[in-house]
């Protein structure tokens, strides 16, 4: 199980540094994400409730 | 060929179709019948053999139910169209049933049996028994209705269910009449009048599947809707799709081969823009008639969608469409023309995949020792240039996501030489990576490719 051995040592050897830039960035679409919630929360159910109304609509077949 | 006292199996050699209709006579194919079959099969096929009596499940299943119950003495039986090129080189069969006009009942055809467009298709395989002989076919489950029992919904819901409980043992196997029993309904059930969207969802529900319906209308973004249908095929997940002007429903099971030599835009493109066509099961024709460019129906057409997605795929595809990618392509891509590939794959293959294509050793290593959920969405981009070799950048997100959970669904990204998890990112060396095909290979699913037929 060489492979499998160096699987685990070479896993280990990636240099993962913190970067404050790419942080910024993901925090910024973080932020995008949850503003609104309660209006996104809002605008799925008016979603969610339209799509049941459709569903029941039509005949295919 | 006739029920009588005999007892031994009669098969028969025939070359032409119009030979075969006289063989069985019209009860069991009507012309009707053979006017699909007529001009659909490619060279490759030589010859077909004739099996009788031959015990269809379904249609013994409907027959019990429903066909027996009436004055007209109705044929039990079915026969069975085995279809052999060169070599015996095995192509699948169907099978002829005494309802005519729409006579062509149970049909597991490979898409090389037939003059189809070249793509990408989703196959399964099933096995033929013929004289102690067993005979396999890479397939999609395709049958015509019999306008009583199964319309065009019941038979695509079939279609999609029979081709998971052949690859997948936790899926039951269900007959066309169970889920013709499946349905509720207010009013009579026979003769069906087909299946309203919410019942096609809520059979899916009843055989073990978590569905979700989209409607064009509700997602509001043609490219959007469309960007979905690709979607779902590239993740190996068949679906319903419904033509609600036309008052039909069709199951989708693959895609025509992607065309980029044409595309002249400067900015992301998703792959779902490449693609001029579907091919589908449409019980009015023959399997793997395509939707959109030279098809009977048109991409447009399709402005419903119902998805029988595996229970732990929670994270909504329009939460990333719309709002995920564009913060992400502002902030991370450069401005560069590229295209967008969006597929859910399991992390089992995922990481097959890794193990295999990924030379820089300390990356490799890293994303294969990387906790995973079960099911992964990936989002590929790939400049034009190096379009179908190199993958630029890819995302991955966790499909078992909370719904707002915010960026924290992002699990890693690989942005050109740059590797990006929590936070925290490293140079790699060497991060040349092909595209992701055979997706959900492992897990059952599968993208087959096929030539012209």
């Amino acid at each position: 199980m060489e492979w499998m051995k160096q699987v685990l040592d070479n896993g280990r050897k990636l240099e993962m540094k913190k970067d404050k830039r790419i942080k910024a960035k993901l925090d910024s679409i973080d932020m995008k994400l949850k503003e609104n919630l309660q209006e996104n929360i809002e605008e799925e159910r008016l979603r969610e409730q339209k799509t049941l109304e459709l569903s029941r609509q039509y005949f295919i077949g | 060929m006739s029920d009588s006292n005999n007892t031994q199996i009669e098969i028969l050699r025939c070359e032409e179709l119009l030979s075969l209709q006289e063989r069985v006579g019209k009860d069991f194919l009507s012309d009707h019948a053979l006017s699909l079959l007529i001009n659909r099969f490619s060279k490759r096929v030589t010859y077909f053999m004739l099996e009788y009596p031959y015990v269809d499940k379904d249609f013994r299943s409907t027959y019990y139910s429903d066909f027996s119950k009436r004055h007209q003495n109705i044929n039990r039986n079915s026969f069975r169209i085995h279809i052999f090129g060169e070599n015996e080189d095995y192509y699948g069969f169907f099978t002829l049933r005494n309802t005519p006009p729409f006579n062509l009942g149970r049909g597991y055809l490979n898409p090389k049996a037939l003059t189809v467009d070249p793509g990408h298709f989703l196959l399964t395989k099933f096995d033929a028994h013929i004289l102690g002989k067993t005979f396999s076919v890479d397939a999609f489950p395709w049958m015509q209705q019999d306008a009583n029992i199964s319309r065009c919904a019941q038979v695509s819901i079939w279609a999609i269910a029979r081709y998971y409980s052949e690859r997948y043992p936790i899926y039951a196997e269900h007959t066309i009449q169970q889920i013709f029993d499946l349905a509720s309904s207010d009013t009579r059930k026979i003769p069906s009048k087909g299946l309203t969207i919410e019942n096609i969802s809520s059979i899916f529900s009843f055989m073990g599947f978590s569905p979700e319906i989209y409607f064009s209308e509700i997602v509001n973004d043609r490219k959007i809707f469309n960007e979905l249908i690709y979607v779902f095929i590239e993740s190996g997940i068949p679906f319903v799709a419904g033509l609600r002007a036309k008052r039909h429903a069709i199951a989708i099971t693959g895609h025509l081969k992607i065309e980029h030599e044409m595309d002249d835009t400067d900015c992301i493109t998703p792959v779902s823009d490449l693609i001029k066509g579907y091919f589908s099961v449409d019980d009015n024709f023959l399997p793997y008639s395509i939707v959109g460019s030279r098809g009977k129906h048109s991409i447009g057409d399709i402005d419903a969608v119902i998805v029988p997605l595996y229970e732990k795929m929670y994270m909504d595809v329009l939460t990333l469409l719309n709002r995920v990618l564009p913060e992400i392509e502002t902030l991370f891509l450069p401005h560069k023309k590229m295209y967008r590939r969006v597929f859910m794959t399991s992390s089992t293959s995922f990481k097959r995949f890794i193990f295999e294509n990924i030379s820089d050793e300390h990356y490799r290593s890293y994303l294969l020792l990387e906790q995973m959920p079960k099911f992964i969405w990936i989002v590929e981009y790939i400049a034009k240039d190096d379009y179908p070799n190199q993958v630029h950048s890819r995302f991955l997100f966790d499909a078992t996501a909370l719904k707002y959970a915010g960026i924290g669904m992002m699990i890693s990204a690989r942005v050109g030489d740059l590797f990006i998890h929590n936070g925290k990112s490293a140079t790699l060396t060497n991060f040349q990576e092909p595209m992701y095909k055979n997706n959900l290979r492992e897990a059952g699913y599968g993208m087959d490719e096929a030539s012209s037929g």
